[in-house]
């Protein structure tokens, strides 16, 4: 038995007798299937706050006067006027924001970890505190927060009654750094104003007219910054960075109901081509989970027994020492590695299961200090299990990184094939796979799930004489919503910030890389 | 976008005259309820091109949008129906239906044919030409009914608002800017 993705139940199976001798047991996982939850996002630099103390509940009066903006639409940071008369006079109000808060919602389960949709939920937040004055008008200078772009309704509210409306439009910005460099410079785009509401909430980039991938800023109150890298020939080229609706670009977004969302172009020139950059895989920052809900870890744990690792992350052959103490002395402790087999690409699914690591023997006191080799294995969250008498005494998370075995022949003739292999790719709908992009243009993705995380995939090199970039970005592999239009296994650019699994931990680079074609 | 819709009714016991700051708007006893008096179905549809004073139209009318811009004309279209009769509620039954519009003066609702066939159907309707300067947003209008005293029995008094079915206020009344380079025409031109 195993468990069958395209069940899509959302339940897991036990696994049941699988041979091999790398595999010795089975994992019985002692809690149940999670629910799926919005996931926090973890605290980043450069992600703007929540512009104001949460609202109080307020209702309609029963007449509401209306504020004027001017200008009433505007970039972040726009300086703006909020003006209203006929209210009541010599009164406090409250300047109050509508705007919305993010997250994703993703199902942590034992043996995966499934994607289900963005959410964001309506909040209210006071902007600013006024006054009225003896004739009842109202004037507060504001400025445009950074925060979701488009409309957002603005209510003074006295008593807990809302009394005047009126509304501001943040519109999005997009800006490009810099605008020339060699082939394989890095370009920051940097974009402020992404909204809230589906067709307003997602860019796409454009790079000479192939898709690069897309942009969001569900967690991240509608600010984004992205790299990608300036692709040859040397010349100009042009970018843009436009809306999207579902993550790929919505060509005359003009014509649709939501025609104000905009699109952005810009020139880059590409100066000289200096051959190929070495190879760099790009992080995203070392950020604390926010859910501590870990795949193949079960949360058992007998009393007194502790256990700790000197690392909590790394690539596959990691050497990673391990101590532990409550155990009883004398008696062998079985250590175990807890993974997953299978494939999504099969009906019989997956299971997780067990792998040998080594023995250990507790001193008289209990404890032992040894260290382990992190096998190679799928990447992503796994259990290191100490088992004591046929029972789990208690188990450590690690986390597998994503790493870079190579790329060859680095130096191609066009229509030649060249390798490029990956290792620690993990098996959720978070981190079973990569979207690609030669020259930054998509080319589709790779998964590591039925290789056990190991990715080695032939590429066909195309193009003119010179450098050539590819690039490996995080995906989301699948979805759930129904009424969320967002796709699937494209290159997420923004995964520096806005990665939904960065909230439980997982930390996936984009590996640039890069060949050169030759006469 | 698609249009909400939906049936919001209730027996309320609210003022409904007298608007004043320090007034609590009457809130409505939102489907579903313990006791509904009145469902009504309400939507907004677009107005008949050159129907806005404000010279903005949307090039086809009567289309289910919440999405409006400045300048263009909405029409707001109801039905009402007396849950313990099942009637339809005609003028013939009710005192008053109209739409309350923050900042706006309420517009009374008229129960007329729309169409020019002999089977054209009968609704509830009021247009609104969304000022040029009406702020941006969500518009919470809300619609009020009430029924006539009939043989000395109580009327009933029925509410329509728009709910958050969809989150964020998604697939309510929003109006939005007019389209770039678009030149609405002066009022009353």
């Amino acid at each position: 038995m195993g468990r069958s993705d395209s069940a899509g139940t959302g339940l897991w199976k036990l696994a049941c007798g699988l041979a091999g001798a790398a595999l010795i047991g089975l994992l019985l996982p002692a809690f149940a299937a999670a629910d799926a939850m919005p996931i926090p996002p973890p605290a980043l630099s450069g992600v703007p706050a929540i512009p104001g103390p949460l609202a109080a509940p307020a209702k309609p009066a029963s007449q509401i006067a209306l504020l004027k903006a001017t200008p009433e639409s505007g970039k972040v940071g726009t300086k703006f006027t909020l003006s209203g008369e006929d209210l009541p006079a010599n009164t406090d109000v409250e300047i109050v924001w509508n705007t919305a808060k993010g997250s994703y919602v993703l199902n942590p389960l034992p043996d995966t970890v499934e994607f289900v949709r963005r959410q964001l939920d309506p909040i209210s937040v006071v902007l600013a505190r006024a006054r009225t004055d003896a004739s009842g008008r109202l004037k507060v200078n504001l400025t445009a927060p950074e925060d979701y772009g488009e409309v957002h309704e603005i209510y003074a509210v006295a008593g807990g009654l809302q009394i005047a409306k009126g509304g501001f439009r943040i519109s999005r910005s997009v800006t490009i750094s810099p605008k020339e460099g060699p082939v394989g410079a890095t370009i920051t785009i940097k974009v402020t104003g992404l909204g809230s509401k589906p067709f307003e909430s997602t860019a796409s980039v454009l790079y000479d007219n192939k898709y690069a991938g897309f942009i969001s800023a569900t967690t991240t109150r509608g600010t984004a910054v992205v790299q990608i890298r300036a692709a040859g020939p040397v010349g100009t080229h042009h970018l843009e960075v436009g809306p999207a609706s579902a993550a790929v670009n919505y060509l005359n977004i003009e014509q649709s109901p939501v025609y104000l969302v905009g699109k952005s172009r810009f020139t880059f020139k590409v100066t000289t081509d200096g051959g190929p950059p070495p190879a760099t895989v790009d992080w995203p920052a070392v950020v604390k989970p926010t859910v501590t809900k870990f795949t193949t870890l079960t949360g058992s744990t007998a009393a007194g027994v502790s256990a700790r690792l000197s690392s909590g992350s790394g690539p596959i052959l990691s050497k990673v020492g391990l101590t532990a103490s409550g155990l009883t002395a004398g008696v062998p402790v079985d250590i175990e590695w807890v993974s997953a087999v299978g494939a999504r690409a099969s009906a019989s699914g997956w299971t997780l299961v067990t792998r040998s690591l080594g023995q250990a023997s507790p001193a008289a006191g209990g404890t032992f200090e040894t260290s382990i080799t992190v096998p190679d294995d799928l990447g992503g969250w796994h259990a290191v299990r100490l088992v004591q008498d046929g029972k789990t005494k208690t188990e450590v998370p690690y986390y597998v990184e994503r790493s870079l075995i190579g790329i060859a022949p680095t130096k191609v003739k066009a229509g030649e094939v060249f390798q490029i292999h990956v290792k620690g790719i993990g098996w959720t709908e978070l981190d079973n796979g990569f979207a690609v992009t030669y020259d930054n243009g998509y080319i589709g993705y790779a998964c590591g799930f039925n290789s056990q995380g190991d990715v080695t995939m032939d590429l066909v090199a195309t193009g003119g004489p010179g450098t050539h970039l590819i690039d490996l970005y995080p995906m989301i592999y699948e979805g759930r919503a129904n009424d969320d239009r967002w796709l699937t296994q494209i290159p997420m650019l923004v995964f520096k910030q806005d990665a939904p699994g960065l909230g439980l931990g997982y930390r996936l680079p984009a590996i640039r890389l890069a060949i050169e074609i030759v006469d | 976008m698609k249009l909400i819709v939906t049936l919001v009714a209730g027996v309320a016991a609210a003022v409904l005259a007298a608007p004043a700051f320090a007034q609590e708007a009457p809130q409505p006893n939102v489907f579903p309820a313990k006791k509904v008096g009145i469902a009504i179905y309400a939507d907004t549809v677009t107005a008949s091109p050159g129907e806005s004073i404000f010279g903005v139209s949307y090039p086809i009318r009567c289309t289910q949008l919440n999405l409006m811009r400045r300048g263009e004309g909405i029409v707001f279209r109801m039905w009402a129906v007396d849950t313990k009769t099942g009637k339809t509620l005609t003028d013939q039954d009710l005192k008053f239906a109209f739409v309350r519009i923050p900042g706006v003066p309420d517009r009374a609702m008229r129960f007329t044919p729309h169409g020019r066939t002999e089977d054209a159907p009968w609704f509830w309707a009021t247009r609104w030409d969304v000022p040029l300067d009406y702020p941006l947003g969500i518009v919470d209008f809300q619609i009020i009914v009430r029924t006539k005293k009939v043989d000395g029995k109580k009327p009933k008094t029925g509410f329509f608002t728009q709910p958050n079915i969809f989150g964020l206020g998604l697939g309510k009344l929003e109006i939005v800017e007019s389209r770039p380079n678009e030149t609405p025409a002066a009022p009353g031109s």
